[in-house]
């Protein structure tokens, strides 16, 4: 048996090709099935827009089984193998263990540390679970990833701090108001990013949309979308302290809120912080407005920074990321090892037992005389001295197989005994 | 008895350092477990000081502090009796990484106090003439009372941080891992509501005490260092707990007055105490 990971990602392949190779949600049953025929063991299929992924545990050597998966994409899709040569990674044993880790850690993902792929690695493999297309060794490897996985969110800093605009603002707002739900926000202009930064506020949930426009109909077009109040632009200014954020991305050549503006506005709120996004180039707000007490302002350069940050922090976090990821799989794979010497003990038990049985049937025919309970003495002696032989052999062969490469050890144990292959 | 108090004083000692301890490595390495080790660790080392003081009160008959060494222990077992749960309501362990150190810190000055005379936590019960259920409460308010005041007070050093974190761009860990402002502000105002409310009411027992004992105190109490030191304290909580409800002194403004404000009256407090001012013109002379 084999314990594989076969797949192309981003890294190793164009959006072209992950574009053809994808399988969508409603497709994915009868490729399971499909795919467990062939393969004929257990298998799990992560198809997400950055890979495309199968882990397997089958029988026979690990590059017939990738040979297996390959040709499998190749004819479903109806692709040429030539499309991806060289772009499909093929890991296995200790290695596909790693990858898959690595995999639901958010460590091989694009945005490393993104919380995405824990969800995606989640939902394949429950989809595989309900078509029964996994096997012990399967589940008990994404099992253990889904722990590594949170052992390594909790206790590195790779998930902390968001990496893009949108989610940074979010981020800050969050780490200024309690519950967004309770919230107004303000938005300024129809630009593109301040548009993206509404969305990625009102996704978590901010409770009522101000949209000042210079341009009525784009107010009302706006306030459409995301059902929020249109303001019209004169008003900009009285409606400032109803705002608890305000994201600020009109085209002006100067800056169209001041220091006293928000100063006023504060005066209005009874001094209730305020979070204050400049997604505008030139700058919508004067920057001196920063200096206010209760005021946090944020302009575009700001934000790149605090996103550059925590990118950076969490690539500092990989290398300790690893650590944790390689001792999960050390420990899945001494479990793994065990396993493979279960067949080995069990023949070798059933080995030694025809044994004893051969020549305690010879001796207890040589000595007929013997009432019943000097036979059953005789024959608990023989079980007793083969159960003690076996004990010191068994135990080391189980530490053994936990090693790198169990199979030699295996090998020579089938030797040694003349045991027949595991059952 | 003796010996069992010094080794409960030293073993809660140990429990404030495991989680000092913690503490540092949480914010080396920021492995949550080292959190819940410093909440249990301080957790345990307040438990063992309840255990001490419930000794001492058992074995004097009457409210166990005197001296200069049991205020600051009282004041650190109730602090941690008031952190821990601002720290589990909101889930948000890493406000620790304020309070610990802190109480650490006074703890580790009772010890050094301690070793430079020679004995822990040894200190000879009060004036027989100070005993009653009385006196007992009004104490023992004042004194979670300050455990309030010294928890907004770490609670406003949080605020700073990350308000200062927000305003200059740079955010670091433990800024993720802090509630948000709102939240800290709230906390805040809690704490200085119950804390000023308490504390009022300590001085109105004080005052009723007084009053019935006449003949215990000097004839110009009423304008003793100790009386003096307590009005000021409450009238700094009622400006700081009324500006904020009126809306003008808040975020920012509020945390640096909490914090300042705390410090300013406790070295106030360190200042008398050294100064053998403490209790200036407020017993009768023969007490």
């Amino acid at each position: 048996m084999s314990f594989t990971a076969t797949g192309i990602n981003h890294r190793t392949s164009p959006v072209e090709l992950r574009e053809k190779l994808n399988f969508d949600a409603e497709a994915l049953p009868n490729v399971l099935q499909q795919l467990k025929k062939r393969i004929g063991g257990g298998v799990v299929m992560l198809s997400t827009c950055n890979r495309v992924e199968v882990y397997a545990n089958a029988p026979g050597a690990a590059d017939d089984i990738h040979k297996s998966i390959r040709e499998f994409v190749a004819e479903t899709k109806g692709i040429s193998q030539d499309r991806f040569d060289g772009m499909f990674y093929e890991y296995a044993d200790k290695d596909a263990i790693v990858h898959l880790f690595r995999v639901a850690s958010s460590l091989d993902s694009l945005v490393v540390g993104e919380g995405q792929i824990l969800g995606q690695v989640h939902d394949a493999y429950l989809a595989s679970q309900a078509e029964q297309a996994t096997d012990k060794i399967v589940s008990a490897a994404f099992q253990k990833a889904f722990g590594v996985a949170k052992d390594v969110r909790t206790n590195t800093r790779i998930s902390e701090g968001k990496v893009s605009i949108g989610s940074v603002a979010v981020d800050l707002a969050v780490s200024i108001f309690m519950d967004l739900r309770a919230k107004t926000v303000m938005i300024i202009g129809s630009g593109e990013m301040g548009e993206q930064t509404l969305k990625s506020l009102t996704s978590h949930g901010v409770g009522r949309v101000l949209l000042v426009n210079r341009s009525p109909e784009k107010a009302e077009a706006l306030s459409e979308r995301y059902g929020g109040e249109a303001i019209p632009y004169d008003q900009l200014k009285r409606a400032l302290s109803r705002a608890d954020m305000v994201i600020s991305s009109t085209g002006a050549d100067e800056p169209i809120l001041g220091h006293a503006d928000f100063q006023l506005a504060l005066r209005e709120r009874s001094q209730e912080p305020m979070f204050v996004i400049d997604i505008a180039v030139p700058r919508d707000i004067d920057g001196r407005v920063n200096e206010l007490d209760n005021i946090y302002l944020y302009d575009i350069d700001g934000l790149s920074r605090v996103s550059e940050a925590n990118m950076e922090a969490r690539r500092n976090e990989i290398d300790r990321c690893m650590k944790i990821v390689d001792r999960g799989a050390s420990q899945f794979m001494r479990w793994f090892h065990g396993l493979l010497a279960e067949p080995t003990i069990v023949s070798m038990a059933e080995e030694l037992n025809a044994i004893r049985e051969q020549e305690l049937g010879k001796t207890l025919n040589s000595l007929s005389g013997l009432d019943s309970k000097a036979r059953e003495e005789i024959e608990y002696l023989s079980k007793r001295i083969v159960n003690r032989i076996m004990q010191r052999p068994m135990a080391q062969l189980k530490r053994e197989v936990t090693e790198d490469d169990p199979h030699n050890v295996l090998h020579l144990v089938k030797r040694l005994f003349g045991l027949q292959e595991s059952k | 008895m003796t010996t069992f108090l010094t080794i409960d004083f030293y073993a809660g000692f140990a429990c404030y350092l495991i989680a000092f301890a913690a503490v540092l490595r949480y914010l080396a390495k920021a492995e949550a477990a080292a959190l819940l080790v410093a909440q249990w660790s301080s957790a345990a080392g307040a438990g063992l000081l309840a255990l001490a003081f419930l000794t001492r009160w058992i074995e004097w008959g009457q409210f166990p502090v005197s001296g200069t060494i049991a205020p600051v222990l009282m004041l650190v077992q109730l602090t941690t009796v008031v952190a821990l749960p601002v720290v589990l309501t909101g889930s948000v362990r890493a406000l620790l990484c304020f309070y610990v150190p802190a109480l650490s810190l006074l703890y580790g000055l009772v010890v050094a106090i301690s070793v430079a005379r020679g004995e822990a936590f040894l200190e000879e019960p009060p004036s027989d003439a100070l005993n009653g259920a009385f006196l007992t409460i009004h104490v023992g308010l004042a004194f979670f009372s300050y455990a309030l005041f010294l928890v907004a007070s770490l609670t406003s050093v949080a605020y700073l941080f990350q308000a200062r974190h927000l305003k200059q761009h740079q955010l670091t860990q433990l800024f993720h891992r802090l509630p948000p402002l709102e939240r800290l502000d709230r906390t805040l105002l809690r704490l200085i509501a119950v804390g000023y409310g308490l504390f009022a009411i300590t001085l109105v027992l004080g005052f009723i005490w007084a009053v019935r004992n006449e003949e215990l105190l000097d004839e110009r109490w009423f304008v003793s260092t100790k009386i003096l030191r307590a009005a000021a304290m409450v009238v700094f909580y009622a400006i700081a707990f009324h500006g904020r409800q009126l809306g003008w002194l808040r975020g920012q403004k509020l945390a640096y007055v909490i914090f300042c404000g705390f410090t300013g009256l406790m070295l106030i407090y360190l200042a008398l105490g050294i100064a053998n001012y403490s209790n200036l013109d407020f017993w009768r002379a023969s007490l």
